[in-house]
């Protein structure tokens, strides 16, 4: 992934001094720890040399109303990189009344690389906040100056705690036209004005009253649902005309492609032959494509050096092969040269993941991309290569960008947006079966399991790092049923060359799962209570759920009766479904055995707010179906 | 302790000895790639070589310690190259690194050397390291490295062999000028060191082959477990050859001046600060305040940079002290309290402790203060504990008790190595009331009660005082969840809640819950699954033969009684389910054991369990029956009630 803005929101900072007294924020916030009584940023656009910059002056306070919350926030941290250096900061707290000033203590600046990448030069200055004390403020202010007028990013208006007042300020000169856009589910509530003095206007940007925000591990990224605002230099006037600056999709491919103009120019020996070898006597572009794509997934690791520029500038293809590593980037740049060489059409791509909302005909700026994959074209139609999922099943995206846009570079002067498709539920498929047999010694039984697409894909690469020993404990975890007193043996794992495909098997003894009273057994059926206690904290929840991809999973549970016994309760089959989602619970008994079908569809990417009353009255038909036990008696 | 480093540089100093330079590591100009034993060839990686080489060397301006780590890794599979193509150094202010090189050995002989180009820093919270990525890793490669280290010295060290992954070789060595005699021990059955001697120096040696990867068990101490060797200086034969050095008497006496040492100005602050704190009483009475107000006002930091972080005045305006300088608050404080206290120092069962024989002071870092009028402690720097309950891996172990004579008008501390004792197991607990009737016929109401005792409590209690609302909420919901697999929660309330309240009261959370996860129906039947009150229990398996002994963290009883109104026109029907006994004894005492036992009066079936652990530690040859305990618990936690029509 490229170089990344880290968000803002995620920073907990805070401040004080304000003429309110603590009492009145007890009595405005009554159920709060603490309030942001102020939130500030005030940017400036200005020429320096011929060059446009920024700087981003931000302020932060907040006040302490509960002992605990001076503990929880007296860390305070500040984000910053290559991009957006760190000028100046200052920061202290106050106690009630007092004019006084408290130092903070123990300053330091660590990286703040994400886990998947192995360098880059974004960073944290964290420091203690000392003397803090209910009715006490803290106050942090700094200013980041950025030297790329092109990768401004977004101002978040939200905090953990509430913000009582946040303001944006953007001062920029005549010669500059300013484009913004409001995001986020308090956006409609940002009241705008506008002023302009000598050759500045300033835009201001205020909002009142926001609730604290509150993470859920479900939620996509926040930019999906958190207050924003997203601001870029669209227009710069040059010699009495104005000239695009980042004023659509084709002036953001202009910036773009600048960093991969130079690329991959003279040809690599080792590439050629290793791609040779890799084709020779494969004459179906497809089929060649597909054999270059899996050789880099499985020989080229995923390792990031995102250092200044280096988030942004693919290395050359050969050096990534003789390294036999890379990120997003590299690895497109080794696929396109191969493919290249092999002749298919081969591009690189820009492309934000679904962690990133926008579409680039939204929102035309470097902030809607934080990935590069290689496009190539078969025939009429466009397929997309991310070689960083090392499972990723030829001809299907990788479940990170489907439905995202893709910017494809076909050349200089030609860029093309495709949607990436969204893989249909009926590619993924999840089919468990458990077959039971009932005897005086307990339950014996097989489990088969066969999955496709994303699930397959992801259980191959999980497969990839595990051996014998850790395969069958992490199928014990993920395939356990009935209870924890279930026992596993025999595992067997059939595979399929271009691994869309997988099946599992397992013999399986579930002891004291079925009951036993003088001539009568009760067993549930329900081995799995899929989504119990997973109703959604509606309406009191205002964010979204995020799924990772479409799918359908079918659970089937048969179970073979005891010679000399008979059947005398079968609970009654039923189906729900509304325009959000559903399931479908089938008993049916035949001869000695009787079995239960159960369903369920994840029919969106994306479970939005207005959804969720749908989807909690789906659970309430589906819960008192895993109260159903069934009974077996003597004949 | 690097200070005390200081003192003996002089020493060596002002006896000139000679100047020698330390032994540069040389790797093999060609090497070839390795081969795995059949053994390891399952394994992702293998270290085909771990040689660590600690040198202390006499330079111009005193003595340094050199630290050489030289690895051959062989590479089995995917997982291993992405284990190893991206290397982490330790780094750091005061360290240098003087040399480094790395290489990848392909299967066919190819070398592909670093480039220290591409070496990077990298700081990230308080860990500083050089990294690199290593090129063209392939399956059945070699990824070769080494690096040196120079340093300041300390006088103690610590080299932990044993690791995840096997160790076809492993090499210790310990060079020291002659005049400095050093100690090693080894644990975890690696062998002890080798000396031999030669004019200048000494080297201890240790070879040991073949170390299978350590895999992480289920209630045990990993870190513990693993094969290290620790070493120490014990004689500067320069100086006085009879005389052992670094002590626990002599630790013992730096504490007492450390923690001392405070002037006057210092003195008047605590003196106001103590008069804030309200203490007055008993000893246990004047420390539990002190405790309680420190704990409540001030912040503790593991480190906090400056030459006036100690200073006491500045602490107490700022309310934040290092952990050295809380310690250093407290004992003021206990001693302007006329409290009768001492010092003691601990180790950790979850890694490394003070042992009598061997003085490494580097395994004392966690502070304790001991009331002996009361034989009890408390943990100054742990905000979650509060006397008489310290972090229990802390005890169950020896600590090194200072204990302060005085002679004369002078005043010190003598050590002496002692165990830090537990708390009884009584006293810890995870206790649960419930009593429970039927609503309708599918629904439960529940009046619930955990209870949270002792060492138990303080984790429990936590989050209700440390954790923002929202957070606490869930936290109740959780905790509520397990045993009612309910989130339907119509009251609650909790007692003795706050980290001040009277220690020897449990924590609790009673809440009146409604479920309807708890019956199922069969037919005319009802199915009341009454073990899952308990909450889901582990199940362990017989799988692989026990290789570490068994530790439980803490002593401790789970006593619940639950209390079912049976509803009417029904009858239970296998009630002989409730009768569960795994129960063992040593000299007529239980050791540990699961039992549960039911009364029925009336419609009233009362059910008592009673699982109870009384020891710390359990030998891995009681390992089955520890497994038939806990699993007597999950046995249990199944259990279904079937109600009849009657």
């Amino acid at each position: 992934m490229k170089y990344t803005i880290k968000k803002l929101f995620l920073i907990l900072l805070a401040g004080c001094t304000q003429a309110q007294a603590q009492t009145d924020w007890k009595k405005q916030f009554p159920d709060e720890e603490a309030v942001y009584t102020r939130l500030s940023c005030h940017v400036n656009i200005k020429r320096e040399g011929d060059k446009l910059v920024a700087t981003s002056d931000y302020a932060e306070d907040l006040v302490f109303l509960s002992d605990n919350s001076v503990k929880l926030m007296s860390k305070g941290y500040i984000y910053h990189s290559g991009f957006s250096e760190l000028r100046k900061w200052d920061a202290y707290t106050q106690q009630p009344e007092e004019k006084k000033k408290f130092k903070v203590a123990n300053a330091s600046t660590a990286s703040n690389r994400d886990d998947y990448i192995f360098f880059d030069d974004s960073k944290y200055t964290s420091f203690d906040y000392t003397g803090g004390m209910v009715g006490g403020t803290r106050h942090l202010d700094y200013q980041l100056f950025h030297k790329d007028i092109c990768l401004l990013f977004p101002y978040y208006f939200e905090r953990y705690f509430p913000v009582a007042e946040a303001e944006l300020n953007i001062t920029f000169p005549s010669d500059v036209k300013l484009k913004y856009l409001a995001k986020g589910l308090d956006s409609a509530n940002i009241r705008f004005s506008e002023s302009t003095k000598k050759d500045k206007t300033t835009y201001t940007f205020r909002i009142s009253g926001l609730k604290g925000s509150r993470s859920y591990p479900d939620a996509p990224d926040n930019s999906w649902y958190a207050t924003h605002l997203i601001f870029y230099v669209a227009e710069v006037k040059e010699n009495g005309s104005w000239k695009n600056m980042l004023n659509g999709p084709a002036d953001l491919y202009r910036y773009n492609y600048n960093f991969i103009r130079n690329l991959n120019r003279a040809p690599n020996t080792e590439l050629k032959n290793i791609t040779d070898s890799l084709t020779a006597g494969v004459s179906a572009p497809a089929e060649k494509a597909k054999k270059i794509y899996r050789w880099v997934q499985n020989h080229i690791k995923y390792v990031a050096f995102e250092d200044g520029l280096e988030g942004f500038i693919p290395r050359e293809a050969s050096l990534v092969c003789s390294r036999r590593f890379g990120d997003c980037k590299d690895m497109a740049s080794i696929l396109t040269t191969m493919l290249t060489h092999a002749g298919i059409p081969a591009y690189f791509t820009w492309i934000g993941t679904r962690d990133i909302p926008y579409d680039y005909t939204d929102v035309p700026l470097p902030i809607s991309d934080n990935h590069m994959i290689c496009t190539i074209r078969l025939g009429d139609e466009y397929i997309f290569l991310d070689a960083t999922d090392n499972a990723c099943i030829f001809g299907n995206p990788s479940s990170g960008i489907q439905g995202k846009q893709a910017m494809v570079s076909i050349s200089e002067n030609e860029y093309k947006i495709i949607r990436v498709p969204v893989l249909a539920k009926e590619k993924n498929s999840l089919r468990d079966s458990t077959f039971l047999e009932l005897t005086d010694r307990g339950i014996t039984g097989q489990l088969r399991v066969h999955l496709t697409g994303y699930y397959a894909s992801n259980l191959y690469q999980m497969l990839g790092y595990k051996n014998e020993e850790e395969r069958e404990k992490y199928f014990k975890s993920v395939f356990q049923r009935g209870s924890n007193k279930i026992r596993f043996s025999n595992w067997k794992v059939i595979t399929e060359p271009d691994q869309d495909e997988i099946w599992i098997r397992a013999d399986l003894e579930l002891n004291d799962y079925a009951k036993k009273l003088g001539d009568e057994w009760f067993l549930n059926l329900n081995l799995f209570k899929w989504y119990e206690h997973e109703e959604i904290d509606y309406p009191k929840r205002r964010i979204p759920i995020d799924f990772n991809f479409l799918n359908q999973r079918r659970y089937f549970t048969t179970l073979k009766l005891p010679a000399g016994t008979k059947l005398s309760y079968l609970p009654k089959s039923n189906s729900y479904k509304n325009d959000v989602w559903g399931y479908f619970m089938d008993y049916a008994a035949e001869g000695n055995t009787v079995s239960l079908s159960q369903g369920f569809d994840t029919d969106q990417m994306i479970l939005y707010p207005r959804q969720f009353e749908a989807w909690n009255k789906v659970l309430e038909h589906l819960f008192p179906n895993y109260k159903q036990t069934i009974s077996i008696t003597k004949n | 302790m690097r200070y005390l480093a200081f003192l003996l540089l002089l020493l060596s100093q002002q006896s000139g000895f000679a100047q020698t330079t330390y032994q540069k590591f040389q790797w093999q100009a060609r090497p070839t790639i390795q081969k795995v034993s059949k053994e390891f060839e399952n394994e992702a990686a293998v270290y085909m070589i771990d040689e660590r080489i600690n040198e202390y060397i006499v330079e111009k301006d005193g003595l340094y310690f050199y630290h050489t780590v030289h690895k051959i890794v062989h590479i089995n599979n995917d997982k291993g190259i992405e284990n190893f193509n991206k290397i982490y150094l330790p780094s750091g202010e005061g360290v240098t690194m003087v040399d480094v090189k790395a290489r990848t050995i392909l299967p066919d002989g190819k070398i592909i050397e670093l480039d220290k180009q591409n070496i990077k820093d990298l700081k990230e919270d308080d860990n500083e390291y050089k990294i690199f990525a290593m090129d063209g890793l392939t399956k059945g490669c070699d990824v070769e490295y080494y690096f040196t280290l120079r340093q300041e010295p300390s006088f103690f060290g610590r080299e932990v062999i044993g690791s995840g992954l096997p160790v076809a070789k492993a090499r210790f060595e310990l060079i020291t000028p002659a005049f400095l005699l050093f100690e090693t021990k080894s644990f975890n059955q690696l062998p002890e060191s080798k000396l031999s001697e030669e004019q200048e120096k000494r080297h201890h040696i240790i070879e040991d082959q073949n170390i299978a990867g350590m895999e992480e068990e289920g209630y045990s101490m990993y870190r513990a477990s693993l094969k290290r060797v620790e070493f120490k200086l014990c004689y500067n034969k320069s100086r006085d050859p009879k005389n052992r050095l670094f002590t626990w008497n002599e630790l013992a006496k730096k504490l007492h001046d450390i923690y001392t040492g405070i002037n006057d100005k210092e003195k008047k602050k605590v003196r106001e600060l103590l008069e804030e704190t309200g203490a007055q009483g008993t000893d246990v009475q004047k420390a539990t305040a002190i405790e309680n107000y420190l704990k409540k006002n001030f912040i503790t930091r593991e480190d906090i940079p400056g030459d006036d972080s100690e200073d006491l005045i500045k602490v107490i305006k700022v309310k934040m002290a290092s952990t050295k300088a809380m310690g250093k608050l407290f004992v003021t404080l206990f001693k302007e309290a006329g409290i009768n206290f001492q010092i003691v120092l601990a180790g950790d069962r979850s890694d490394y402790l003070v042992d009598r024989n061997f003085e490494n002071w580097n395994a004392t870092k966690n502070f304790l203060l001991y009331l002996p009028s009361a034989k009890k402690f408390l943990a100054p720097t742990e905000m979650q504990y509060r006397y008489p309950w310290i972090p229990p891996t802390w005890a169950a172990t020896n600590g090194l008790f200072c204990v302060t004579t005085t002679i004369g008008d002078f005043t010190t501390a003598v050590a002496e190595v002692k165990p830090i004792a537990m708390e009884d197991p009584a006293l810890s607990f995870v206790n649960l009331d419930v009593t429970l009737r039927m609503e309708k016929e599918d629904t439960l109401v529940l009046g619930v009660k955990q209870l949270y005792g002792g060492y138990a409590a303080s984790n429990y209690r936590l989050p209700f005082n440390f954790m923002p609302a929202d957070q606490q909420r869930d936290i109740l919901k959780q905790m509520v969840k397990f045993g009612t697999n309910s989130e339907n929660i119509l009251s609650h309330s909790f007692e003795n809640k706050e980290m001040e309240s009277d220690p020897y009261k449990p924590f609790v959370i009673n809440a009146t819950v409604k479920s309807a996860n708890l019956v199922e129906k069969a037919g005319d039947k009802l199915l009341v699954k009454i073990g899952e009150l308990i909450g889901e229990q582990s199940q362990l398996y017989d799988e692989k033969e026990r290789k570490t002994d068994i530790d439980v963290s803490f002593p401790h009883v789970l006593e619940r009684s639950i209390t079912f109104t049976l509803p009417e026109g029904y009858q239970p029907k296998n009630l002989s389910d409730l009768v569960i006994s795994e129960v063992y004894k040593e000299n007529d005492k239980e050791t540990m054991g699961f039992s549960c036992n039911y009364t029925i009066n009336g419609r009233e079936l009362k059910i008592t369990i009673r699982e109870t652990y009384n020891r710390v530690i359990y030998p891995k040859a009681q390992y089955s029956q520890f497994k038939k305990v806990i699993n007597a618990a999950a046995d249990f936690n199944k259990v279904v009630l079937v109600l009849a029509k009657a």
